[in-house]
């Protein structure tokens, strides 16, 4: 698009005069130029040439149609933007009446043609226009501080524009002149480009790149076109003095829109130098420049008719007016026009800002491409992400966004819109573009920090509520005893009832069932409850007093559950430990347990939530409310509390009195209770294991076991040690005979034992060497034991033909099984006797020292060796009748070491037994890879990536189709290029 | 939370609040857990530490592919609907190896109890030879004096019944039912399933021992004097002999996770070896006296051995460690390890079977000697051999007066995989056909076989300095021209050609000189020959004799 002189170039003197003589020169030429071509062209025939130039013809033609227009106009007001629309056509078209009247001949002689800016073809769009209509839609009920839209700016703008129209007709020249611009503008502008105006395509790119920033910029848009070269309809009416009166005038009383916008222009021009240049610049004007021979080469503004206007009013409308013409200091607006670069350079620059264009352009496509280098799977055609789904394919869509489909639907939606019942989608999406706009507005930033404010509110409001219902979970301790008084009421009553009826519930019978609950209760169910496990994992007993106190309340409950299922009566508690017992009700730990409650009650007295600062929080309904809800917990809590100590007293009195009969020895610290049960446990009763007990057990029957048989265990391990300290050759098929029984050998622990815990370890080798013992003796120990030691049936294992099972620390085997213990007892001497037998069957072959030797030898083989390269006579005497000394200094001057595997290097360095082969198999390397693979840095990378095998046997049918799927899928349908960039 | 109040909220309620979520979260991350344990492939790669970005996203797709697969496998675990179990006891003083095959029998369902039955073969010599397919459908018994029948064990269809009046050392079936070989006196051969004689391997001599490769398609013998011969099968080629050196095998079996020969040794030795190798992998000594029988588990961890001098030890042969051993009452002559790790002990006349726990027993506990899971026999006949059905709860016991099959619960994988050539129990016909053609197509190279088997891929970390040590640096190059002299004579000799098509006349080098130093006496000798004939052929027809080319 060439560009075009602003027409709002009415110039200033300022810069008139700084670059005078530089811009007569221009205009002379271009005025040259325009001669030139008006006297080639005929007067008569006026074509354009400018491209956005129109024939007569089709000027006359769109003045039909404007006037048709004119009479729609009439009809039409009540749409605001199509009526703002057609009345700039109007106002063109008024121009045009008054332009094709006034072209022809000036007072001079000069034909000229008015060239105009058809306002419709402009690409640029004018402040007002570039707020499109769909942003109208949008925006209805906004308006933005730079619009000139607004109805009540109307009035003051009409005025001034009155007076501008009055002042008109007193200036002839001021309007040829005008005129005369227009007319240059549109025929020979090329060449013109103003000083500081901005070549169109800049303006473009800046529209485009402002086009987001549009609401912020409007005010300075429209003052960057107005100082451009377009001749917008602001400039239009502020200071084309010839248009015309009578066609415009009514019309323009009525044009809000353009008033306003005049208006807007006019507060956004500078106003602070108009007094410096107001008067010389008048005379200048006129002086300075030569007058050509058109005579019209002057520029004519506005300020130069001031002195002629007296009337005060005038004046001051003309002076708001001469601010336009003022040089401003900010770049944007256009003063005075430079020669245009010549042609090879404005070419540099276009293509260059072209290339900039088109790389931003294909600048888009740039995360779209790499997106789809980097993927790992493309299927062809693609589709795009967005488009992926219909909306509302997968979920139903809420009626007041769809539109109506069918008649039906229709009718329902008007009908619910006339009762008032919906707004369809207007009401949503109206909604929603509000929020829309807010938040476009804010930072993200704030944005965020709304959003997280708001949690917070929300998070705070439920923190109450949680409180409450916990308060009103805790149960008091008289809350319990009343229930449990009514449940025993009850429970007498049923009797009392079966009495009557004749069924006596036996005590028995009360104890059996009683017994059953409670081995129920002590089954896994209870053990490995949530609550229980969760403490265990947590490791929560360490820190957490309530849960300590929970633990050791259940280890307490325990013991006394197992006491029960023992059949030990647990004294006069029985009817106080009814089934009921929850976790927090039951016995023992009273004080602990009211020690709990007030630690959760002071706890919840203090919640550190009920401190609100937030904004919502302090709203006065939300603090009342809050208030409220904490005066009633607060209630609660104390009243609970109160219950709390006006119930103690008694009950301590109570435990007071159940102290001595009993109830607080069931505590686990009650240690010296255990051993006075014991004689009366049942040997036979099913009991789970509690291995502290057990341990203690087993260390106290090592301890008995220990004295009597000490003599004979410091043998054995005489005999033991001194087996060990003997050199390897004796292998260990002497080592069979050395211990007779192979059995009962063990060597591991015999030699963790000596580091560690001698003295544990020696009633162990003792228990080995009673078992040595002839068996009449072990077998009366192993009773004598078994009599007062409680049996562990899980870790003897004893064998159904007599296969012999040594546990250390009990011997089990006799209690569990009769026959087990006689079998063992003569299968023991079969056994030790075939051992013995075994073992001198084999005392011949020195397997191991063989082995061993072998070993060795191997181990020689691969090592390092050191190989003599001196050659024989090199530097020294060879051959006969060389002493046996100098032959031996000649040995070994050039010594080379080859190396090999060191000892301590092998596989097998640490396994006895072994000898693994360290020679590399050739075979194998076929299917090696000799380097390591480009892109993987170290071994493990490349063999990891080898790990997972593809095969369908290996993987699942989803890995395998997932592992073997192609790069590039392509599917039926037609491949289009891609309309748009997929991110 | 994401307000950082500065008094924090009370435990209780906090733990509450989270309670649901980190359950949740909790159960997830233990699922992934398992599912990395049971299914993983080894540890993850650190990819952060990585600066090649493609590398790292690379590879950290990589590691996410690994998690999806680990993931996806446990969770097609649902479709695994057959658990396998055990016999427990009710109480403690139950033991589950005093319950009696008819117990089990009147117990089960009567189609399971049809599969313990009992062949009496009296007086036809011991039975050393049992032997199960892959799939688990057809049977295979050997008898030492020379009776060998295979049969459809289940439906109690006789494939074939020989009498071979030879001495029958072992017997194996090859990859499917169609074929088994078998170890006679002299040499090994191999029969159809109707009993006709395919092939003769007189090259593998007086084998006492065989073993099958199904997915290498190997079969091994360990021969008397103590060689160790693969022929592959599929074509019939001898791939190595190796001898031992080490004299008359004792036992021999093979891991099925890495496909190495484990032979037992007189002197209480077991050697492990590959075809590859000349020499024994590894060599461990176990035993004293001679190795009766040797076993390894299905995923090739543990190895179980008896010996002569009647302890019956147990190997992690991953890391050649000793688990723990213990002494039987009599040599045990025979092991087997079933799917689910049971492992079947014959010694005398006695068989007992072990749990798994056989395996992760650990020396230094309490208990010295494990009380088996069951046991059977103790009747008289000698326990020659046994074998666990593979995908049935059965154990194949074949002894001296004939074969047993009994019920062992828990012994059986339940969940076969059709997938897997050969061990689909209810393949048609048509399937076993086109799995035989799949085998033999995906058919493992011989070179494949090594500890590792995972080993195909890998980096050779073989120094240079190795490399080139290895490189036989002496070998004499090849000399072309001689080889190219007595290839052929004529106008297009191969020295003519070679000087033809060698390149450059203008170039002049050792080796053209001597080619045409070749290529001119050949001229010579054949002028000579012609001199020859026309003073032979004489005036008259001396035009006769003419160069041949």
């Amino acid at each position: 698009m060439p560009p075009r002189i602003s027409r709002s170039s009415v110039l200033g003197s300022k810069p008139q005069r700084s670059s005078n003589k530089k811009s007569n020169k221009s205009q002379k030429r271009a005025l040259d130029a325009f001669s030139i071509a008006s006297h080639d062209q005929p007067d008569g025939i006026k074509i354009r040439q400018h491209r956005l130039g129109e024939s007569d013809l089709s000027s006359h033609s769109h003045r039909k149609r404007a006037r048709d227009e004119d009479e729609d106009d009439l009809g039409s007001e009540e749409e605001p933007s199509e009526g703002r629309r057609h009345k700039q056509r109007k106002a063109e078209k008024g121009r045009f009446d008054e332009l094709d009247v006034s072209e022809g001949s000036d007072s001079e002689g000069n034909t000229w043609t008015m060239g105009h800016v058809d306002e419709d073809d402009d690409s640029d769009i004018d402040s007002d226009e570039a707020f499109g209509e769909s942003d109208e839609e949008r925006f209805e009920g906004w308006s933005f501080r730079g619009s000139s839209s607004s109805n009540n700016q109307k009035k003051g703008k009409i005025k001034s524009k009155r007076r501008i129209e009055e002042i008109d007709p007193e200036d002839d020249g001021g309007e040829i002149d005008l005129n005369e611009e227009d007319g240059m503008d549109g025929e020979e502008d090329e060449d013109d480009f103003g000083e500081d105006a901005i070549d169109l395509a800049m303006a473009l790119d800046q529209y485009e790149d402002s086009e987001e920033e549009k609401s912020k910029k409007f005010k300075k848009k429209s003052l960057k076109l107005s100082g451009s070269d377009e001749p917008t309809k602001e400039e239009d009416f502020a200071m084309d003095v010839a248009s015309d009166f009578s066609t415009s005038d009514e019309e323009e009383d009525h044009d809000p829109s353009k008033m306003a916008q005049l208006k807007n222009l006019i507060s956004s021009l500078p106003t602070e130098e108009e007094p410096q240049t107001n008067g010389p610049r008048k005379a200048e004007v006129h002086e300075s420049g030569a007058p050509s021979e058109f005579g019209v080469f002057r520029k004519v503004d506005l300020a130069s008719f001031k002195p002629k206007v007296t009337d005060p009013e005038k004046k001051k409308s003309l002076k708001l007016l001469r601010d336009d013409t003022n040089p401003s200091k900010r770049n944007d607006i256009a003063r005075k026009l430079d020669a245009p670069l010549p042609k090879r350079q404005q070419d540099k620059l276009d293509r260059a800002i072209a290339n900039k264009i088109a790389n931003e352009t294909l600048g888009r496509w740039v995360d779209t491409v790499k997106q789809n280098r980097r993927a790992e799977h493309i299927s062809f055609p693609m589709k795009h992400p967005d488009a992926g789904e219909s909306y509302g394919e997968s979920r139903l869509i809420p009626t007041t966004t769809s539109t109506p489909a069918n008649d039906l639907e229709s009718t329902i939606q008007s009908i619910l819109q006339q009762s008032g019942l919906s707004n369809g989608k207007d009401d949503e999406d109206q909604f929603q573009k509000w929020e829309e706009l807010q938040t476009n507005k804010l930072p993200l930033g704030e944005v965020q920090a709304r959003r997280a404010e708001l949690r917070k509110q929300r998070e705070l409001l439920f923190r109450e509520e949680v409180c409450a219902k916990r308060i009103k979970k805790i149960k008091s301790k008289a809350y319990r005893r009343v229930h449990r008084k009514e449940r025993e009421r009850l429970i007498q009553r049923e009797k009392d009832a079966l009495r009557a009826d004749g069924i006596d519930v036996s005590e028995d019978e009360r104890e059996y069932n009683d017994r059953r609950r409670a081995e129920e209760r002590m089954g896994a169910k209870h053990r490995e409850s949530k609550w229980a496990k969760g403490i265990k994992q947590s490791g929560r007993a360490a820190w957490d007093e309530d849960a300590r106190a929970g633990v050791t309340e259940m280890a307490r409950r325990n013991e006394e559950l197992r006491r029960r299922i023992e059949g030990k009566e647990v004294h006069n508690e029985d009817e106080d430990h009814s089934d009921f017992s929850s976790e927090e009700e039951d016995g023992g730990g009273e004080g602990d347990k009211e020690a709990g409650l007030q630690r959760q009650l002071s706890r919840l007295k203090q919640n550190p939530f009920s401190v609100d600062n937030s904004k919502l929080g302090s709203m006065a309904f939300m603090q009342k409310a809050e208030a409220a809800r904490k005066a009633r917990n607060d209630e609660d809590i104390e009243r609970m509390r109160r219950e709390l100590a006006g119930e103690e007293t008694p009950s301590e009195d109570e435990d007071e009195n159940a102290a001595p009969i009993g109830r607080r020895k069931m505590g686990p610290s009650s240690k010296p209770a255990l051993p006075a049960i014991r004689p009366n446990v049942n040997e036979f009763e099913e009991r789970p294991g509690s291995d502290d007990e057990a341990e203690k057990y087993g260390n106290d029957a090592d301890t008995t076991t220990e004295k009597p048989v000490n003599g004979l265990s410091n043998g054995a391990q005489k005999a033991a040690t001194s087996r060990r300290n003997k050199p390897k050759e004796t292998s260990s098929a002497k080592d069979d005979v050395g211990v007779s029984n192979p059995y009962l050998m063990k060597p591991a622990e015999e030699k963790k034992s000596e580091k560690k815990l001698p003295s544990l370890w020696k009633a162990h080798d003792s228990i080995v060497a009673v078992q040595e013992e002839p068996k009449s003796k072990s077998k009366s120990k192993s009773k004598k034991l078994s009599s007062d030691r409680r049996p562990e049936p899980q870790i003897s294992a004893p064998h159904a033909d007599g296969w012999q099972t040594v546990t250390y620390g009990n011997d089990s085997g006799g209690d569990q099984d009769g026959d087990g213990i006689e079998n063992e007892s003569i299968d023991l001497d079969v056994v030790l006797r075939n051992q013995a037998l075994t073992a001198k069957g084999f005392a011949g072959d020195d397997v191991e020292a063989d082995f061993a030797a072998e070993k060795n030898a191997i181990i020689e083989d691969e090592d390092d060796k050191v190989i003599d390269n001196t050659l024989p006579g090199w530097g020294t005497w060879v051959g006969e009748g060389l002493s046996k000394r100098a032959q031996e200094k000649n040995k070994g001057k050039i010594l080379t070491t080859q190396n090999g595997i060191k000892a301590d290097k092998r596989k097998d360095a640490k396994l006895d037994r072994v000898i693994i082969n360290e020679k590399k198999v050739k075979k194998n390397n076929k299917f090696m890879a000799t380097s390591l693979p480009f892109r993987f840095e170290s071994r493990e990378q490349y063999e990891r990536s080898l790990r997972l095998p593809k095969g369908p046997e290996w993987t699942t049918k989803q890995t395998f189709q997932d592992g073997t799927k192609p790069r590039v899928l392509v599917k039926q349908g037609i491949i289009r290029p891609l309309a748009k960039p997929l991110v | 939370m994401t307000s950082n109040s500065p008094s924090k909220p009370p435990k209780a309620r906090r733990k509450s609040n989270s309670q649901t979520s980190d359950a949740e979260a909790l159960a997830l991350a233990q699922h992934v857990d398992s599912a990395k344990k049971t299914y993983g492939r080894g540890a993850q790669i650190r990819t952060k530490s990585m600066k090649d970005k493609k590398l790292r996203s690379n590879l950290k797709s990589l590691e996410s592919k690994y998690r999806n697969a680990a993931l996806q496998a446990k969770n097609a675990e649902i479709l695994l609907d057959n658990s396998a179990g055990l016999l427990e006891p009710e109480n403690e003083l139950e033991r589950t190896y005093k319950v009696r095959q008819d117990e089990i029998k009147a117990g089960v369902a009567i189609e399971t109890a049809k599969k313990g039955f009992e062949l009496r073969l009296e007086g036809l010599g011991p039975y050393d030879v049992c032997e199960y397919t892959r799939n688990g459908r057809e049977l295979l018994i050997g008898g030492r004096k020379g009776h060998v029948a295979c049969m459809d064990w289940r439906d109690g269809k006789l494939g074939c019944e020989l009498q071979l009046g030879e001495t029958v050392r072992d017997a194996k079936w090859l990859h499917n039912n169609q074929s088994f070989a078998v170890a006679q006196k002299k040499c090994v051969y191999i029969y159809a399933r109707d009993g006709v004689e395919i092939h003769q391997l007189k090259k593998h001599v007086e084998a006492t021992h065989l073993e099958f490769l199904p997915y290498h398609f190997l079969l091994a013998s360990v021969s008397t004097a103590g060689v160790l011969r693969y022929t592959d099968t599929s074509t019939g080629q001898m791939i190595t002999e190796l001898p031992t050196h080490l004299g008359p095998p004792t036992s021999l079996c093979q891991n099925p996770h890495n496909a190495i020969l484990h032979v037992g040794h007189q002197k209480g030795t077991v050697t492990l070896w590959s075809p590859n190798s000349t020499t024994p992998l590894v060599k461990l000594l176990p035993h004293h006296g001679q190795v009766r029988a040797l076993a390894v588990d299905r995923a090739g961890r543990y190895m179980v051995s008896t010996g002569q001098d009647r302890r019956m030890s147990v190997w992690d042969i991953r890391m050649f460690k000793e688990v723990h051993t213990h002494h039987l009452r009599q040599p045990g002559s025979t092991i087997s390890i079933s799917d689910r790790n049971l492992t079947a002990v014959g010694w005398g006349t006695q068989v007992s079977i072990f749990k798994p726990d056989l395996f992760t027993h650990s020396p230094d506990s309490a208990i010295k000697v494990l009380a088996p899971y069951m046991s059977w026999g103790g009747e008289g006949q000698t326990i020659s051999k046994v074998k666990f059905c593979p995908f049935e709860d059965v154990l194949g016991i074949s002894h001296t007066q004939g074969f047993n099959s009994i019920l062992v619960p828990g012994s059986g994988e339940p969940n076969p995989d059709a997938l897997e050539p050969g061990t689909n129990p209810f393949e048609t016909s048509k399937q076993r056909r086109e799995t035989e053609v799949r085998a033999v197509l995906e058919k493992l190279q011989p070179e494949m076989i090594s500890l590792d088997p995972n080993f195909i891929g890998n980096l050779d970390l073989a120094s240079d300095e190795q490399r080139r040590r290895e490189k036989d640096l002496d070998a004499k190059k090849e000399d072309k021209i001689a080889k190219l002299k007595n290839k052929g004579r004529g106008r297009n000799s191969a020295l003519r050609r070679h000087l033809r098509k060698s390149g450059q006349k203008n170039v002049i080098d050792e080796e053209k000189v001597r080619a045409k130093e070749a290529l001119r006496a050949m001229d010579k000798r054949e002028m000579e020959r012609v001199k020859k004939l026309k003073a032979e052929y004489g005036p008259a027809l001396e035009r006769f004799a003419r160069k041949r080319f």
